[in-house]
């Protein structure tokens, strides 16, 4: 039960484009990556909605997630079980897809994210 | 003195060696009368004994402008084929009561080169060297060379001393010589060269002007340095001091608009861009973190989570792995038990605790296995929450401290950048500031060089003063010759002045001493004794003057030629007189000028008397009859000076003209 290719929605690759002109970071799956523990780290169970694949950006999981790429599949389903979500694949899928566009989405929003430093920071925010 | 002999070689006319005794046999027969006519050798023989006595210095009549040598040989007798002739005398001198005899012989022999003269003196009869090598100063002594006119004369002589001036020149001559006022003369022109010669010393001495010249230098150099040190204040005040000022002026305006930091803005720039790059290096940095394992930490709880679950799955897989084998083990123990006839109540009791604990575990080990984590993925799971989060974190917040720093950095210096001013703004300012500094540097390139100069010109100073120290050092050694030379000087003058006075004094004495020996001899040559009463001579003009009976002055005009002819060989006797010196008198042709009557005057009054020795050398017309007659009782010897026309030369024979004539 693993997700094979992974394909954003238009809306999310302008806002992917954003990111990266903010942050400097040069590469989607960093960017993803990020917005995914973002989604993840937030309490609420996404709502459902359907997302669209209409961008030309795609990955694969092993890009994706790079050398922990098994770990981000584990930190899903973990997701999953405590959300009492059943773990089927195409239930993997879609909360996964939900969870990546979201976000992506608090990311782009984010006011207070101006340069790499803000993104930093949100991983260790100041003592 | 008296002359014995002399002896005549070849000497003018005189052939061959002829000697002519001269002794007067006693002290009533002084005269010694040769007889000769004109052109026999008269002269010539008075002129041997001049010769003879004084060589180079003698006063010889005809011996103008001959030098010494020439006379020589042309007085060697012309018939002579030796070419060489001598003259000796033989005299005696007394003093202090003791005779000396001398004998005096000079030679020469003439050869290509000139005339070889040979002289020497024998004194009693010994030859004295030292008296011959010194005889000029010797024969002071014996016959004084600058008196020897007054007994040494001739008729000719006479007649000129006649005249007023000649009478008087001989007065004063003689009158010189007399009193040893030639030695007064000497001395006082001897000083008067040496005066002169100091005057020159003093004229070449440049010391004085040297001293002046080098002082007057350092006082000029010593005004010098003041003016230049004028000049530099001035310069310092008027135009140094001032630009200074405006210079701080627009440097204060210049800072105003910025222009410090316009001048460091290179270097603004320089950090501006540093910090620039730092801020993009710390960028990267963090970019870099972001790739790794940072975003994990959003979810470190549900990493924690998994670790949990995964743990309770594993142990699920272990539970269920140890029920089967305990299952088997459970129903062979049992079987074991049965076979072993166990209690039956304990086999059972003991299944049912096996079967219970079989069932407890089977609840455990029906634990689902969701996640079913590979062993690497829990290796990295592992790792991750026990250290790799802990330390990404770290440097994620060692880098966000770093940049952070670089921004600020950046920010701080971008405000410095943007405060320098633009060129335009300060380029008048700083226009203004380089022309003055440009100014500045010039007038202190003046100042510097005043500086030097002033330095130089005291350097110079100091040379020219130790210059200046050595020379009046050198000057005070010399004032020492000065001063002594001033001393000499002042002295000299007040010497000639005493000389002078002494002179005069002695003069004056002396004069009337000889006024009176002369009046005596002049009463006596008179007849008429009462012709002259009185006779004076001025001490300073030595003009002799005489005063008649009635006391008034006699001119020259009441005297008769032959009266002033007396007169003069009454000066000359009476100057011998004065002499003291008893001398030999000799006179050639003494009638000659005379009138016949005042011939007899001499021949009565005068020959006989004349000296203790009279040699008189006449004419056949001189000394004749009556006044050969009177003199005859006074005349010791006669000779004739026969000259032989065919020989021509002369022989001296014994006994005058008339005896001959007789004989």
């Amino acid at each position: 039960m693993s997700i094979e290719n992974i394909r954003v929605s238009q809306t999310a690759k302008d806002q992917l484009i954003k990111l990266k002109r903010v942050t400097g970071i040069e590469h989607w799956n960093v960017l993803c990556r990020w917005a995914f523990c973002v989604s993840l780290a937030e309490e609420s169970i996404p709502p459902n909605s359907k997302i669209p694949a209409d961008s030309n950006v795609e990955m694969s999981w092993r890009v994706f997630g790079g050398r922990h790429a098994d770990l981000y599949l584990v930190l899903l389903k973990e997701r999953l079980l405590r959300d009492g979500l059943p773990l089927d694949t195409e239930t993997i899928g879609q909360q996964f897809r939900l969870h990546l566009h979201r976000g992506i989405s608090y990311l782009a929003g984010n006011r207070e994210l101006r340069k790499i430093d803000d993104l930093i920071a949100l991983a260790v925010p100041a003592a | 003195m008296i002359l014995d002999e002399i002896v005549l070689h070849n000497f003018g006319l005189y052939a061959d060696r002829q000697s002519i005794t001269l002794t007067p046999p006693s002290a009533d027969q002084p005269v010694i009368l040769f007889g000769g006519l004109n052109g026999a050798g008269k002269t010539t023989l008075l002129d041997a004994f001049q010769v003879c006595l004084y060589g180079p210095f003698a006063k010889i009549a005809d011996r103008n402008n001959v030098s010494y040598q020439d006379y020589l040989a042309r007085s060697v007798h012309r018939g002579s084929k030796a070419k060489e002739a001598a003259i000796e005398i033989a005299f005696r001198h007394t003093i202090e009561g003791r005779e000396d005899h001398y004998r005096l012989h000079r030679s020469w022999k003439v050869t290509p080169s000139g005339c070889k003269e040979h002289f020497q003196v024998l004194k009693n009869d010994q030859l004295d060297i030292a008296l011959a090598d010194n005889w000029i100063s010797q024969v002071e002594d014996l016959f004084p060379p600058n008196i020897a006119h007054l007994f040494l004369f001739d008729g000719e002589q006479i007649e000129g001393y006649a005249a007023h001036e000649n009478s008087q020149r001989l007065i004063g001559s003689a009158i010189q010589n007399l009193l040893g006022l030639d030695i007064v003369d000497q001395l006082e022109k001897d000083l008067q060269v040496y005066e002169r010669r100091k005057r020159t010393e003093e004229k070449d001495d440049a010391g004085r002007s040297e001293i002046k010249e080098a002082e007057a230098t350092v006082k000029e150099l010593r005004s010098r340095i003041e003016s230049l040190k004028q000049e530099q204040a001035a310069l310092r005040t008027h135009k140094l001091d001032r630009k200074r000022k405006a210079l701080a002026d627009a440097d204060n305006q210049y800072r105003k608009l910025g222009g410090e930091l316009y001048d460091q803005r290179t270097e603004i720039e320089k950090r501006k861009s540093e910090a620039e790059s730092r801020v993009e290096e710390g960028a990267s940095a963090l970019r870099e973190l972001a790739v790794n394992e940072l975003p994990l930490l959003l979810v470190r709880d549900l990493l924690e989570s998994a670790q949990t679950r995964d743990a309770e799955e594993e142990e699920g897989r272990r539970a269920r792995e140890v029920a089967s084998v305990l299952e088997d083990r459970d129903k062979k123990i049992l079987k074991q038990l049965r076979s072993q006839s166990v209690d039956g109540s304990a086999v059972k009791a003991l299944q049912t605790y096996l079967t219970k604990d079989r069932k407890q575990r089977a609840k455990r080990g029906a634990q689902e296995t969701v996640l079913d984590l590979l062993p690497e993925v829990r290796a990295d799971l592992h790792s991750l929450i026990r250290d790799q989060l802990e330390s990404q974190a770290r440097d994620a917040r060692t880098a966000l401290q770093r940049h952070a720093d670089a921004q600020s950095v950046a920010e701080h210096i971008q405000i410095e950048h943007a405060s320098i001013p633009s060129p335009d703004a300060i380029a008048e300012v700083l226009n203004i500031r380089d022309g003055l500094r440009e100014e500045i540097e010039k007038l202190e390139a003046e100042f510097a060089a005043l500086s030097a100069e002033i330095e130089r010109t005291m350097r110079e100073i100091e040379r020219r003063q130790q210059a200046l120290t050595r020379l009046l050092e050198a000057d005070a050694k010399t004032e020492a010759g000065r001063q002594d030379r001033e001393r000499i000087l002042r002295h000299a003058l007040k010497v000639r002045g005493t000389l002078g006075k002494f002179r005069q004094a002695v003069i004056v004495r002396h004069v009337k001493r000889i006024e009176q020996l002369v009046l005596e001899s002049y009463q006596q040559l008179l007849r008429k004794s009462s012709l002259v009463t009185r006779l004076t001579i001025d001490p300073e003009k030595f003009n002799l003057t005489l005063y008649g009976r009635d006391g008034s002055v006699l001119t020259a005009e009441r005297l008769s030629a032959g009266e002033r002819q007396l007169l003069a060989i009454a000066l000359l006797w009476g100057l011998a007189k004065a002499s003291g010196r008893p001398l030999p008198t000799a006179i050639d042709t003494p009638l000659g000028r005379l009138d016949t009557s005042h011939r007899m005057h001499l021949v009565e009054r005068y020959f006989p008397y004349a000296s203790h020795q009279v040699l008189l050398f006449s004419t056949d017309e001189e000394i004749t009859g009556a006044y050969l007659q009177s003199l005859k009782p006074y005349i010791g010897r006669s000779y004739h000076l026969a000259y032989d026309d065919a020989s021509g030369s002369t022989h001296v024979l014994p006994g005058y003209f008339e005896e001959r004539k007789a004989a």
